[in-house]
Parts: C-alpha cells; structure tokens; sequence
C-alpha cells in the first residue's frame, strides 16, 4: 500500500518535472479564451439551427425562406451595406491620400477620427436630434449618412497604412520616365494600394449588414436591416430561424473574406490596418 | 498524441472553470442567508434593497432584465442558478404556471398581504379564470406595479375633444390633421401593436360580422390569419405617416416635442407629463389593456422564507411609495392603506404630489372595475412576430428613396465592377509575366 502510494507520488512529480514551458504554453490562454468564446458559440449556433424539438430538421432553413419579408430585409441590408461601402471608398480614400502626403492631412483625419472616441451610441443619438433641429426626416438617406459617419474610420485608417508605407522612390521613378500626376497616381499609386482598400471593405461591409442600433435610431419606419432582424428573433425566443440568420450572416462574412485572401494573396492580412 | 492530449486537458479545463464559476456563489451563502432577486430595469428604489439588505442582515444579488422573453430565456438556459424571486408580467406569469415553474405563495406568512388592493387580484383571476388544472392565478404571485396602455399626445396639436373622438384611430391620424403626419410613434412591440391594430379595427366597425359580437376580452386574446392579415394590411398604411418605432426612447421624443402622438404605457405618460405641461393621456373609451408586473418565487428558489420576507417587505406602505416615487408606476399597494401610513403620506408629498390630485389621476389610477380596461393573456408569438417582420420589412422601390436606388447603387456597382475587373487585369499581366521569362 505506502509503495504504490509512493509510486504515484514519484510519478506525479516526474509528470511536473518533465513539464517544460515551452513555448506553445504561452498560447494555452488565448486557445482556451477562443475555444470559450468563439468555438462554442458557435457550436451553440449549429445546434439551435438544425434542432427543432430535439430533432435534426432543416425545418428553421424552410421557415426562413419561406417567409418573404426575411428575403426582403436581407437583400435592403445588402444593398445598404454595398451603398456605404462605395460611399466610404469614395470618400475615405482622398482623405487617406491626403493624409498620406500633406502633414496639414493631420488635422482633417483627426476631425473624422475623433468622434470615434464617443460612444457610439451617444454619437448616433445626436445625429438623431441633429437632424431633427435642422428638420430633415429620417429615412433610408439618414441611416446611410449614419453608417457611413460610423464606419469611414474603419475605412480610411488602413487605407492611411498602405498609402504611406507605398515606397517615395516608385512614384518618383514614375514621374521620371515621364508620367503625368495622374498617371502615377493611376499606374503606380492606386495599384499598390488595392489591398488597403480591400482590408477597409471587410471591416466596413459586413458590419454595415449586421448593425442593428444605427438603423433603429436613424432608419425612421422605411428601414429594416437584417440586424435588426436577427435581433428580434432573438428577443422573441425563435433561437431557430435566429441562429439560421447569423449562420447566413457568417457565411457571408467567410466569402467575402475567401475573396479578399484570393484576390490579395496574403497581401492584407500583413495589412489589417 | 501530444496534441490529442492537449485538447482533452483544454477540455477539462473548461469544464473546470465553468463549474468553478458556480462554487462561489453556493459558497458564499453558507455565512450569510443570500436573495436572489430578478426584477425589470429601473423597477425599483435601490436603496429599498440595502435597508433590506441591513434590517435582516442578508445579502441580496439584485439583476435586472428589460423585456419578459429575456427573463423567460435567461432562466431557461440557466436552470441552475438560485433565483429567489422574479418580477414577470401577467401574461409571463401565466406562462410560467403553465410550465409549472413558480411555487403557490403562503399567504399567511406575509404579514402585510392586507395592502394589496384586492380589486387587482379579482381583475386577475375572473380572466385567467380558466388555468388549466384548476390553479387559481392570484395564489402565485403577489402584485407590485400595474399600468395601462394607451395614447399619449401634444394638446398644442391635437385637441382634446379631437383626440379621445379618434381613440386608436389617432394613431392612424384619421382627423387628418396634417401636422401630425411624420410625427407619430409606434410601440415597436408587437403585444402592444397587435392590441392597438385590432382596437383600432373595433373602434371603426371594420371587423368580420363574427368578431364584432366578441367581448374586448376576447377579441384581444383572439389570434388568427384573418385577424392578422387585417391588422398587417393596416399597419402596413399607418407607416406611411409613422415617424418611427420605438420601445424606450418614445416618451422623450414626446417630451422635446420632436413627436406629437405616441402608443404609450400609462407610466412612461406619467413620467412625461410631468416633464411636459402640453401632454394629455388616455385610454380609447372603445376599450385598452391594463397589466400587472408581479413578485413570484420560481422552484429554483432555495430560499423561499427569505423571498416570501422580501415581498412583505415590499407591501409596507411606506416603502410601496418610495418606489412608486422612484419608478413612476402605480403601486398595487391599495389607497386606504397607504393614506393609513403618515410616513407613506409624506413622501408622495414629498415627490410633490397633492394627496388627493395623486390618487385621483386616471392615468395613475385607472378605474379597476371598468370592463372595457382588459388584460392580455399569453400566446404563441410566432406568427405575430413574423406578421410584424412583414409591416417593417423595408419596401423594394418607393417613391421616398428612388435617388438612393438609381444614383447610388450604379456608382456602388460601377466602383465594385471596376474594382473586379482591375484584379482580373493585374492578375493576367502578372501571368504574363511569368510565362514570357
């Protein structure tokens, strides 16, 4: 009896002896933070989408599809969503341009930056009275200006990154073979900064469709996003169809990130920001 | 092997902190009795809950919830935790003694249960008198807060007259006033909604020969496709005049005036006629729902003396009132007892009130024996919900967003288009590239 006993004992203190910290020990926290609050999740996700009563059913899939307004809501909150996109591209990028090559960009990148730091929900829900003071109805215009007063930081601070880590010497080398401004703004300037672009749309796209606090303090009665949705299902216990909306969601958010990898070929994801 | 190894340790630990996270809170009650209370948001006087808290030297765990399908799916996932006491709505608590989830409450321990005003409990029970099993509603709940909803509206816009003449139609503007258009809300809650829709539909004889017959309280507790491809078609006009929906943030709109008519409960009208001297509230006289939040004690309670301690607590005149003061709602602590209490007294005159303008405000306290006031029982939300999913649903092409449809989304395309193509070009070069060297 004591022998095994200090058998045990010797062996249990080899275990702790030969426990080196390595150093994938080091990545045990983040492992077991993910494994918490990523995969189970989403496991919890799965199992809500494709149960009804305890069974395996796609039951919730056909009650999706089945019910128009869902359609409805998902293609509004995709066109909203590539409507702010474009604006923030078209607005975001000269001013990360200009940023890029003036110092005096500074100050106006610090004036879109700046409101970042209030919350958002504060800052949208003065939008809201703003709007009202000056007396414009809110509608699907307001909740667009809203996304995209929202989201454009998202999109010009890694567009701000690319342009300025694009080498002096490449435009330089440009203008003295003999293009215009333009042209190697075109040729060499856009081209390299494509992935900039490309990481800004991800992070403003998806949680553009996903929003769903924005909508209900600027969308006025004409918009419904598919957030907003998804929120409600949730609110009113149908985890079902909830969970087969964010499975939808999550799909998207998976092609588009597919696209950008293959069309970026690990450009971006040196470049998040 | 390493790796498989590894994983099951993760495992094990996983399960070990979520496990751990329950052993404080049951060790923790061994030194001091602990209440678990689960009650709405704002829906009570903290400091009620610390001299509580000192008085019978207990620690309480005070959560809060906004809506009752919150509550309901929090303590479906989390059987396990100790909750001593929740604060569910009528139709929630139906729910919950339906599913057999709360304990009949002891009457004869609660010292102070002669307070409660027993017209509520006869309300509750003539119309949940037909519980399955015989069970008598009143004997599981104690009642805390009650209210009714109805319309609040700007008398600067809308007069008086005008306003109760039109009843629910308000909502609609069929005076067709035309200030009002863009400046109506809607409860976004499709309980309330689906109510305000059939009235409405009452109040104007438009419904089906076989539902005008029907009593109020049956009409509303009435659910069917007829009855919501009615209310949907409805709906779906009334939010051509909407300014927009909302749950909280109503009763400010309406009190900065940016909106002018509002579905509101009589509580949040209280709240904003004090803050605002032009509001009026009322009751459609074709009938409205009037509601009760109330104490029960779930059967995951192991603590039930300590909670059954709490609601008495609770129903002292004294500290009935300030919570009402803090909360806004009627307390279902009854009038006689209240004006019994001097220290009772003194705070609603404290809280500003005149004594007898405080119980004789309608919106504060409606007639109880009114009939036409009727209670909401629970039903399967499912296809309300989705009727509701269809009046929001944005609508593909209106006339109000046709720039947003022909202007922007060809220069989204065009920028996307653009952007595809330009790959597709710099990937091919770069091919090229390739195969000439």
């Amino acid at each position: 009896m004591g022998t095994q006993i200090k058998n045990i004992g010797i062996k249990i203190s080899n275990k702790i002896k030969n426990f080196r910290i390595t150093r994938s020990v080091f990545a045990y926290p983040y492992v077991l933070f993910l494994m918490l609050f990523v995969i189970m999740p989403l496991i919890i996700l799965l199992i809500n989408a494709f149960m009804v009563n305890d069974e395996l059913s796609l039951k919730n899939f056909s009650d999706f599809m089945t019910d128009g307004s869902n359609v409805q809501t998902l293609t509004f909150s995709l066109l909203i969503g590539l409507i702010t996109t474009a604006l923030c591209i078209l607005i975001g990028y000269p001013i990360a341009y200009i940023l890029s090559k003036w110092s005096s960009g500074r100050v106006i990148v610090l004036l879109f930056i700046l409101p970042m730091w209030v919350n958002f929900l504060i800052r949208t829900l003065s939008t809201r009275f703003m709007f009202d003071a000056i007396g414009i109805k809110l509608g699907v215009e307001t909740l667009i200006f809203g996304l995209v007063y929202n989201y454009i930081p998202f999109m010009i601070l890694p567009l701000h990154t690319t342009l300025s880590n694009i080498d002096k010497s490449y435009t330089e080398a440009a203008s003295d073979l003999g293009a215009n401004h333009l042209s190697t703004f075109f040729k060499v300037t856009f081209p390299l900064s494509i992935p900039g672009i490309l990481s800004g749309v991800t992070m403003v796209f998806i949680p553009t469709i996903s929003t769903f606090a924005i909508s209900q303090f600027l969308g006025g009665t004409s918009s419904y996003l598919f957030g907003d949705s998804i929120e409600r299902k949730f609110m009113h216990q149908l985890y079902g169809v909830g969970s087969v909306m964010s499975i939808i969601m999550l799909a998207f958010v998976l092609i588009a990130n597919y696209f950008m990898r293959k069309s970026n070929k690990g450009e971006a994801s040196r470049n998040l920001w | 092997m390493k790796r498989i190894l590894a994983s099951v340790f993760l495992i094990a630990l996983t399960f070990g902190l979520l496990m751990g996270i329950n052993i404080p809170l049951t060790a923790s009650a061994a030194d001091k009795p602990v209440l678990t209370i689960y009650n709405w948001a704002d829906y009570i006087d903290l400091e009620v809950i610390d001299e509580f808290e000192e008085a019978n030297n207990v620690d309480v765990v005070y959560s809060t919830f906004d809506t009752n399908e919150q509550m309901l799916g929090t303590i479906n996932i989390d059987t396990s935790s100790a909750i001593d006491l929740i604060c569910p709505s009528d139709y929630a608590i139906e729910r919950m003694l339906a599913n057999d989830m709360i304990f009949e409450i002891d009457i004869s321990q609660i010292t102070n249960y002669t307070n409660v005003n027993s017209s509520i409990m006869d309300k509750i029970d003539e119309e949940f008198g037909d519980l399955a099993s015989n069970k008598k509603m009143s004997d599981y709940f104690v009642p805390y807060f009650y209210g009714t909803v109805g319309i609040l509206y700007n008398t600067k816009y809308v007069e008086k007259s005008v306003a109760e003449e039109a009843g629910y139609g308000l909502l609609w503007n069929t005076p067709n006033i035309s200030a009002l258009n863009g400046k109506i809300l809607m409860k976004d809650s499709v309980r309330e909604a689906y109510l305000a829709g059939l009235l409405y539909l009452k109040e104007t004889n438009r419904l089906p020969e076989k539902y005008e017959a029907m009593l109020i309280s049956e009409l509303i507790n009435t659910i069917n496709d007829e009855l919501l491809g009615l209310v949907e078609t409805e709906f779906k006009e009334q939010k051509k005049i909407l300014s927009e929906y909302e749950v909280d943030t109503g009763k400010n709109y309406m009190v900065e005036e940016s909106s002018y008519v509002e579905l509101a409960w009589s509580g949040d009208a209280l709240f904003a006629m004090e803050e605002n001297e032009d509001l009026d509230f009322f009751v459609p006289s074709v009938g409205g729902n009037i509601w009760f939040d109330g104490w029960v004690i779930p059967k995951t309670s192991n603590n039930k003396d300590l909670a059954m301690k709490f609601i008495d607590f609770l129903l002292r005149p004294d500290i009935a009132m300030r919570n009402s003061m803090e909360v806004g709602y009627t307390s279902a602590v009854k009038e006689e007892s209240i004006r019994a209490s001097a220290d009772a007294i003194a705070i609603i005159e404290d809280g500003g009130f005149d004594l007898d303008e405080f119980f004789d405000d309608e919106t504060r306290y409606p007639d109880l024996e009114n009939t036409s006031l009727v209670l909401m029982r629970d039903f399967d939300e499912t296809k309300l919900v989705t009727m509701w999913e269809r009046v929001k649903a944005p609508d593909s092409v209106t006339s109000q967003n046709l720039i947003i449809y022909y202007i922007l989304i060809p220069i989204g395309a065009v920028i996307l288009i653009g952007l595809v193509v330009f790959l597709i070009l710099k990937n091919k070069k770069q091919r090229k590239v390739v195969e000439s060297e």
